[in-house]
């Protein structure tokens, strides 16, 4: 019984923290139509800058400065910002597929980092003894669990309301014109752009929050946990959520990170162990599959309100 | 009168399903004629004239030519219909050489047409032939009306249409163009032209027609429209018609 | 004797380059029609390469890689896997048109939305390729080859020789094509105006056919070529699609032409920068040649200035 309650509780931490991402990634594409190819290089920068900022220090690592959990919770976003800014600055003023190719390059270039710059990231080995958030107050293993979904449910509560309150508000409401008429864009000219890199910078933070509260829950990190495929999890998850629509971003992780791990268990269990990497190919092309078709026959789980005409009518 | 190649009957068309642009307008065009279609900006004079030529959302009325229904086939069609379109812009492939544009042009032609009409078109207009590599990019604004009016013979159109072919144009190339035209239709094509350039275009035209908020405004000899009062001073004046 | 090493290790990074080099030049070749043509960044274009290596891999694995021919490692029948593989995979890459892509196009979808389409397609092209072959390298051949001197200082496997060689004489076959075949003026007129085009008489979903084909066909040989100088992976297409995107983007948009010469830069500033920085990182040298070239010339080197901007 406490094993399932256990299990579940872990399940909703990690619902949450791909919810902040769906979040974040939601603005970027939902209201503001840009195609963030390169989500797993943001989760992973803020991941990797709040182990970086706040592991204990080791004499061969440069980094590890042991600061406090909220610092490098605001190092996560800025370092975040910051990637984003880099990417974005470039790509604003071209077409959506020069960011979509920007930002998936931006992400195979982190990891590179993540597995070379050995003294700053440990390199394929990673960072450990990373400082849970109140670890000393809560040392049970279920009681720290339950503290941690109590701060997440907090914490995505916050971003979810801020979120929700900025698409509501003027500045939100040009992004959306801006993401539907490209002629509106035009007429804005250097605002709309503006605009633009402002919600990818924003949305690029949120991101980078979601990784540092992923790795400050788990403890450690290594490149191998910001794989491509989480990119593809979380656009799969705002997809078949409905994007532009933040409450059906979460409904959508929820929906597909349950089918993932319990196709996972499935494959786990049934799959003679020489053919693992296979069954973990089935679940990429499901995963695939789910998307391509979502696309073909539902085509508004991807865009909401998507555009009548073709741009490229004549 | 003589019998129209090209008839167009309560066209509706536009870019946005459910928005049209054009609401049921008609008109004629027989050959050897030339007839231009004025009126004031976004009156759906372009739209006319792409939904013919297939670039854009039909959403009713008829078009026919030559007798054959051609109404809101696909674009690549209606050059073996014998309708010969030169856009407003884009007119040329600016990364083609001249001779390149032409044989584009003669697409659907097979090799022994092509030879021959390649010969027609450069024995037509010797300027073009004296610089037959030259790519379309270093064409004056001149030049490429020329180019795109003999792209659009390549296949010897029974009608050709023209999206103010000479917008953008120096008085002097203006009347040049007109003076192809005229030439033209001389020959049996029934021309079919929107312009801007109102008063000029009526002068070597044989009719026209005003529309107005994608609706038939009014219609008549050349001679009619020039003179009367009404259409002289919105539309021929420079003047544009407050909506 | 120190500025002799030198100049030897910059010719033979060179070589390496220009040879990594040829193979990026076939992909973005297909990347930079897809771009023209098709107005869309392809994503899944990379497992089009590893797609073309494996069906060769497979066909000679059926009819073995042969006898050598002379130096090189492989026999005639690899050649033949080629032309099979180009073939096959042309006809992958139709299908995958016809699936997705086409039905997209035809509801009018968002370019984006395209895009998008394309990750999915690469994700299950690439998991397929896992799922058939295994996640195990793979060879060609196991004979093995002694590097010969092509050039003072310069050594280069017989294969790596062959490889240059033909993907000179197949870019050169698409240069002609297009230069002077009525098919290769129709594409090249579709990829500047689609609408001009089809004015023109010209059935653009043909020609859009033909580009599928034209493109499976390159990447085809590019992932051959992959494969018989480096080995066979599941993931060996993708872990090029940077390297083929910079190179595309680098040519410059609208230029067949740019794409080769960015895929031979591309090529040759990944081998060379390993002479200065750790190995590890050669494979973000793109990522930082395309953020270079998306902020200083986001059209390329030979493309035209307004077709990268919004």
């Amino acid at each position: 019984m406490m094993g399932i309650v256990a299990y579940l509780v872990f399940f909703a931490i990690v619902v949450l923290i791909f919810g902040v991402a769906t979040l974040g990634l939601n603005l970027q594409w939902g209201t503001t139509g840009l195609f963030n190819a390169g989500v797993v290089g943001f989760y992973g920068v803020g991941g990797y800058t709040q182990a970086i900022l706040t592991a204990p220090g080791r004499p061969e690592l440069l980094g590890n400065l042991g600061l406090p959990w909220l610092v490098g919770i605001a190092g996560a976003m800025a370092a975040s910002a910051i990637a984003a800014a880099i990417v974005g600055v470039a790509t604003v003023r071209l077409r959506g597929d020069y960011l979509a190719i920007a930002t998936f390059g931006i992400a195979v270039a982190l990891q590179l980092v993540a597995l070379n710059w050995e003294r700053l990231t440990g390199g394929s080995l990673g960072l450990t003894s990373i400082p849970r958030p109140l670890a000393s107050v809560f040392e049970e293993p279920l009681s720290y669990d339950l503290f941690y979904l109590c701060l997440m449910l907090a914490i995505a509560g916050t971003v979810y309301v801020a979120l929700e309150r900025i698409v509501r508000s003027p500045w939100g409401r040009v992004l959306k014109a801006v993401r539907e008429d490209e002629t509106a864009a035009v007429a804005l000219g250097k605002d709309a752009r503006r605009f633009r890199l402002q919600a990818f910078v924003l949305g690029s933070t949120v991101i980078g929050l979601a990784g540092a509260l992923y790795v400050s829950f788990i403890g450690f990190v290594s490149p191998f946990d910001f794989v491509p495929i989480i990119t593809f999890q979380i656009w799969t998850m705002l997809i078949v959520g409905g994007s532009g629509n933040n409450k059906g971003a979460l409904l959508g992780v929820l929906i597909v990170w349950g089918l993932w791990t319990a196709s996972g268990t499935l494959i786990s269990k049934l799959v003679p162990a020489a053919f693992q990497t296979q069954g973990g190919a089935v679940q990429a092309i499901l995963i695939g599959l789910v998307l391509v078709v979502t696309l073909l026959f539902k085509p508004r789980g991807l865009i909401g309100e998507e555009p009548v005409v073709s741009r490229h009518l004549g | 009168m003589i019998d129209s190649i090209l008839t167009a009957r309560n066209v509706v068309a536009g870019y946005v399903p459910g928005m049209p642009i054009v609401h049921n307008v008609s008109v004629d065009v027989a050959p050897g004629e030339i007839v231009t279609i004025i009126g004031p900006n976004g009156a759906g004079k372009s739209t006319l004239l792409k939904a013919i030529a297939g670039l854009v959302l039909f959403e009713g009325g008829e078009v026919r030519c030559g007798g054959q229904d051609v109404s809101g086939h696909p674009a690549h069609e209606l050059v073996r219909s014998g309708i010969g379109f030169a856009p407003q812009t884009g007119n040329v492939f600016t990364t083609l050489s001249i001779h390149e544009n032409l044989v584009v042009g003669g697409h659907t032609l097979g090799r022994t047409l092509l030879r021959e009409r390649l010969a027609a078109v450069y024995a037509r207009f010797p300027l073009l032939a004296a610089r037959k590599y030259a790519p379309g990019r270093v064409l004056s604004g001149g030049q490429r009306q020329m180019l795109a009016i003999a792209r659009a013979l390549m296949t010897d159109p029974r009608v050709l249409m023209l999206d103010e072919p000479t917008a953008g144009l120096a008085p002097r190339v203006v009347g040049e163009v007109f003076a192809d035209l005229r030439r033209l239709a001389a020959s049996g094509v029934a021309v079919l032209m929107v312009e801007q350039n109102a008063r000029a275009a009526l002068r070597v035209s044989d009719r026209g027609y005003v529309l107005t908020d994608g609706r038939n405004h009014m219609s008549g000899s050349a001679a009619q429209l020039l003179a009367d009062p009404g259409i002289g001073e919105a539309f021929l004046g420079g003047r544009r018609l407050a909506s | 004797m120190h500025r002799e090493a030198g100049k030897t290790l910059l010719a033979q990074a060179v070589a390496d380059g220009l040879l990594t080099g040829a193979i990026l030049a076939l992909g973005a070749l297909g990347v930079s029609l897809s771009l023209q043509i098709l107005r869309f960044a392809n994503f899944s274009h990379a497992e089009l390469l590893t797609w073309g290596a494996y069906i060769a891999l497979t066909f000679t694995t059926f009819a073995t890689a042969g006898t050598p021919i002379g130096p090189l490692s492989f026999g005639w029948q690899l050649l033949l896997a080629v032309v099979v593989a180009g073939a096959a995979t042309g006809l992958v890459a139709l299908a995958v048109d016809r699936l997705v892509f086409n039905q997209l196009r035809a509801r009018h979808a968002h370019n984006l939305t395209m895009v998008f389409a394309s990750f999915g397609v690469a994700l299950i092209l690439r998991n397929l390729v896992l799922l058939l072959w295994g996640p195990d390298a793979h060879y060609y051949s196991d004979e093995l080859q002694i590097a010969v001197e092509v050039l003072p200082g310069i050594r280069l496997l017989p294969d790596q020789v062959f490889v240059l060689a033909l993907t000179l004489v197949l870019v050169l076959a698409l240069h002609l094509v297009l230069r002077l075949s009525r098919l290769g003026m129709a594409m090249r007129a579709m990829a500047e105006s689609p609408a001009l085009a089809r004015v023109c008489g010209i059935e653009t979903e043909k020609a859009i056919r033909w580009t599928w084909i034209a493109s499976g066909m390159l990447a085809a040989a590019g992932g051959v070529f992959l494969g018989l100088t480096v080995q066979l992976r599941p993931d060996m297409g993708f872990n090029l699609l940077l390297a083929i995107f910079t190179a595309a983007i680098l040519g410059g948009t609208g230029s067949l032409f740019g794409a080769v010469i960015g895929g031979l830069a591309v090529g040759l500033a990944e081998n060379l920068s390993v002479l200065i920085i750790p190995s590890g990182y050669k494979a973000a040298v793109p990522f930082m040649l395309l953020m270079l070239v998306l902020y200083f010339r986001p059209q390329g080197l030979f493309g035209a200035a307004d077709r990268a901007a919004t």
